[in-house]
């Protein structure tokens, strides 16, 4: 039987917190990054904490694991409103020193040669990494100059569609994505997204007060849904997965999302996104979305 | 081509030493070291305490290098600085190794150790109850992932809450209750650590690092969950070594349990932080009534209890026979032993004597 090729943790020089898992497969082999950006109070170690063994597991992980690179992004955690605006621009810069070519790695050690770049992309993110990489995607659509032209043109005339560039060909996969604004802050946010006590609330509990009427919100929402009703990339129509159990946020998707129509049996918000030896659906669920059997 | 060569040991050992966990714990210890000794408001108590915090993070560190190593997974490198050593040394004398876990026994009597001794030698004489046939590679990535999660180990908060474990006074929880903001405080201060620990005025920083430990544990059980045979639909001596290598991974992850000291306040500590917890998170549910949060404290708190039990005092087979209430989980306990028994048998080298679920 073939080796499993494993993945080698390393640290990434210009960002404290961050780290990466790269494949040990040879450059011609490896073919996509998949990053993840944690939610409210979340962390890089503390909220993936299995993906990192468990995509080097057969049992759990197909052959596509192998080729991957898998970038795991940490941002100050109460971000909630007050550095919403903030952590966009770092993970967007983050994103874009990742794909297609893996700068973000630096040089200090052998792997990735100076002419690699990656063929795929993919985006994971949990409850507010999700808002925060909409908010990406719809930030890197602004600044594509074709995008641009054909948003404007198409307002008078039969305008051609360009095809997706850098960032935006990514695939977007969503755990228990929050809208923004429709989470507690401060203590009180912490305390409900501690996975000891998140399991402990009752399913109607710490949604109910929200503000969805938030300019930043909004205004995310209005322009993602835009994008995906003229351009149809892939970017625009993420794949969402809900917990069974939330009591965190409220589950609305956007317009030409794909949901997965069964939610993980006895899945929280804190735990949807977490596969174990015996819950692997999101390692599938990040693979092929809500292509995955387990979905339909 | 070895099963070992398929992996990057070097960029492995790189990466803890430089960045990872180890470089982090060399940091606590001499972070925690330094600013003791260099504070004003610390007392005679509380310099030692930090100075044995320090030595138990020096040994904690060479414990992972060492069980790294034995695995295939590390090359072989310094398992402590000179100074560290040293400092080590200085201290030895107050970590009895009768209150240790096997492995960290023979990694505190080779740092205690003054005469002359090569790391290399004990790295390749050093093994976690038996010595392995080949490189370990199916662990790897569970090891790892264990480096990576254990990271969170070596945070300003969770620092503070483990050293009041060792040298705090329980009575600060009944002064005042912690202010919410203070908490947040404490938790948002941890990218700028601040390692003085000063008894009378730690309440907020404490709840901060217990905050910080729940999410170590959750994170924790995430990688070891409690996977019963029945959960699979095979037969106990059936159960794939994918499961019962986390069993028996989960009990060589010893090296973290110095940090729960061995004396008789420790419990009454504990229950300090944990009840002050409790108290904090139900006053912020109760004064957010229009949110109509139904918490159940006792699950929050059962669990915690029984994480903590699992992973700082976790099961080995001593207490597979007595204390179990329900005669299925002792079944269940006894089922695992013979699984990981057998998986023992695969892996250890053909003349060594088995002494791990004996220990």
């Amino acid at each position: 039987m073939a080796q499993r090729i494993l993945h080698a943790k390393v640290s990434l020089p210009q960002h404290k917190s961050c780290f990466a898992m790269l494949s040990q497969a040879p450059d011609c082999d490896v073919k996509r990054a998949v990053v993840f950006i944690h939610g409210f109070n979340g962390g890089a170690r503390k909220t993936w904490p299995d993906f990192l063994s468990l995509v080097d597991d057969p049992a759990a992980a197909s052959s596509w694991w192998e080729s991957a690179d898998l970038f795991f992004f940490d941002y100050q955690w109460d971000s909630v409103f007050r550095q919403l605006t903030n952590n966009t621009l770092k993970i967007y810069k983050f994103v874009i020193n990742v794909f297609p070519k893996p700068e973000v790695i630096g040089r200090a050690h052998a792997y990735r040669g100076e002419s690699f770049e990656y063929e795929q992309l993919t985006l994971v993110g949990h409850s507010e990494g999700g808002l925060l990489l909409r908010r990406v995607i719809v930030r890197a659509a602004e600044l594509d100059a074709a995008i641009d032209t054909f948003m404007e043109e198409s307002l008078h005339k039969q305008a051609t569609k360009p095809a997706p560039d850098g960032i935006l060909k990514a695939k977007m996969r969503l755990f228990a994505p929050a809208l923004g604004g429709d989470m507690q802050s401060g203590i009180l946010g912490v305390l409900t997204s501690l996975p000891v006590i998140s399991h402990a609330l009752s399913a109607s509990a710490a949604k109910k007060g929200m503000d969805q009427g938030s300019p930043s919100v909004t205004e995310a929402r209005k322009r993602s849904d835009n994008y995906a009703k003229y351009l149809r990339f892939e970017c625009f129509e993420a794949h969402i997965i809900w917990a069974e159990k939330d009591s965190v946020i409220n589950s609305e998707k956007y317009d030409r999302d794909k949901e997965c129509l069964n939610f993980p049996a006895g899945s929280s918000h804190t735990s949807v996104c977490k596969p174990t030896l015996t819950f692997t659906h999101p390692i599938s669920f990040v693979e092929e979305g809500v292509d995955h059997y387990e979905c339909k | 081509m070895s099963a070992s060569e398929f992996y990057d040991r070097a960029t492995a050992t790189t990466e803890f030493l430089e960045h990872g966990l180890g470089a982090n714990l060399s940091d606590v210890a001499s972070g925690v070291a330094t600013t003791a000794f260099q504070s004003d408001e610390a007392d005679e108590r509380e310099r030692r305490s930090s100075a044995l915090y320090a030595a138990g993070t020096i040994m904690e560190r060479a414990a992972w290098l060492a069980i790294g190593n034995w695995i295939g997974y590390f090359e072989s490198a310094r398992v402590a600085s000179d100074g560290e050593r040293e400092f080590f040394q200085e201290y030895a004398d107050a970590i009895p190794p009768e209150s240790l876990p096997d492995v960290l026994r023979d990694v505190r009597n080779y740092l205690a150790n003054r005469e002359e001794s090569s790391d290399a030698d004990f790295l390749r004489n050093f093994n976690g109850g038996f010595r392995l046939k080949e490189p370990m590679v199916a662990w790897y990535p569970c090891f790892q992932a264990m480096l990576t999660v254990s990271e969170m180990l070596s945070g300003a908060a969770i620092t503070t809450f483990f050293r009041f474990l060792q040298n705090g006074d329980e009575g600060i929880f009944k002064e005042y209750e912690p202010k919410p903001e203070a908490v947040m405080d404490a938790l948002r201060a941890e990218g700028d650590p601040d390692y003085v620990f000063i008894n009378r005025r730690s309440q907020e920083s404490v709840l901060a690092g217990f905050i910080r430990y729940t999410e170590y544990l959750s994170a924790m059980d995430g990688l070891f969950p409690l996977v019963q045979a029945t959960d699979l639909n095979t037969a106990p001596s059936e159960i794939p070594a994918r499961i019962v290598d986390r069993d028996l991974l989960l009990i060589l992850q010893s090296q973290v349990r110095w940090r729960y000291p061995s004396d008789e306040y420790v419990f009454d500590r504990f229950s300090a932080v944990l009840f002050a917890f409790v108290r904090l998170a139900q006053r912020q549910f109760d004064s957010h009534r229009s949110l109509a949060v139904q918490w159940q404290a006792d699950r929050t708190v059962a669990e915690i209890l029984n994480f903590s039990q699992r992973f700082f005092f976790p099961f080995t087979p001593h207490n597979t026979e007595e204390g179990q209430a329900d005669p299925q989980d002792a079944d269940a306990r006894r089922a695992r032993v013979i699984a990981m028994d057998k998986r023992i048998q695969e892996i250890r080298a053909e003349e060594d004597g088995q002494q791990f679920l004996t220990r």
